[in-house]
């Protein structure tokens, strides 16, 4: 594979947003017992707007999500956004420019949609 | 007339849907690039992050599509984990990350059914009320 950017940077940035997301009180009570890898703040409202983007472009309204394959692509599409982001941010950084903008992008998503 | 009418309402009403769906991605997006930002130490344009968000969103209506395939081409109607690692199979870190990330929470979950059995014996042994009240909890969900 000829990716640009392997994915070491990238689980350490997930990490980030993973640990620094605010916690809704609705999380904070549910994530009393048994506190585990579903437990990341943030995670139920991800897979809610998950849910209901898959199902808006389903065009066989029998089709149904498990709830595994569910949280994985809550996490596909939140890897997909982060290394969108960090690749326009390395372009940027290239380019010794101080904001990111849509030439960045530009530049780096071809290879974005190859890699997805 | 009118039945026109109301198909223009039902229009209207998925394309609000849409609109308002776009419209989480981008608050979503927007966190996330924040998160990036402050990281990295270099922000983001506003078109930039609105640019990303209308990405995943077209992005998103190419995984259902094709989860939606892959699910019909086991013969199933739901989409499980197996479908999710097939469309992971363009970036070999990827495919990786996501086949570990599956054994977690398959592990995950037979350790939660592993307890919930042991709970309920429990509680069988304890006395069969709170069990029922758990059963009919669990109806009610």
């Amino acid at each position: 594979m000829g990716a640009p950017t392997g994915f070491h940077p990238l689980q350490a940035a997930v990490w980030a947003v993973w640990t620094h997301l605010p916690r809704g009180p609705l999380e904070e009570s549910a994530s009393a017992p048994g506190a585990g890898v579903q437990d990341r703040p943030g995670a139920q409202e991800d897979q809610d707007l998950v849910s209901k983007l898959l199902q808006l472009h389903f065009t066989d309204s029998k089709t149904k999500v498990g709830g595994d394959a569910l949280r994985l692509m809550a996490e596909l599409l939140t890897i997909f956004v982060v290394e969108a982001a960090i690749r326009s941010v390395r372009q940027a950084q290239a380019e010794d420019l101080a904001l990111v903008d849509v030439d960045q992008l530009e530049k780096v998503l071809p290879q974005l949609l190859l890699d997805f | 007339m009118e039945e026109e009418e109301e198909g223009s309402g039902e229009e209207q009403q998925r394309f609000s849907y849409r609109q308002r769906l776009k419209a989480a991605v981008h608050y979503t997006v927007g966190c996330l690039c924040e998160e990036v930002a402050s990281d990295r130490g270099m922000p983001f344009s506003k078109q930039t992050i609105a640019a990303i968000s209308e990405l995943t969103f077209r992005q998103c209506e190419t995984f259902a599509k094709d989860l939606e395939m892959f699910a019909r081409h086991a013969k199933r109607s739901t989409i499980n984990t197996e479908d999710v690692k097939l469309l992971a199979r363009r970036s070999n870190s990827l495919l990786k990350y996501i086949t570990e990330k599956t054994e977690e929470l398959a592990q995950f979950n037979t350790e939660q059914k592993a307890k919930k059995k042991k709970k309920l014996e429990d509680d069988n042994t304890k006395s069969v009320v709170p069990a029922e009240a758990a059963a009919a909890e669990k109806d009610g969900s």
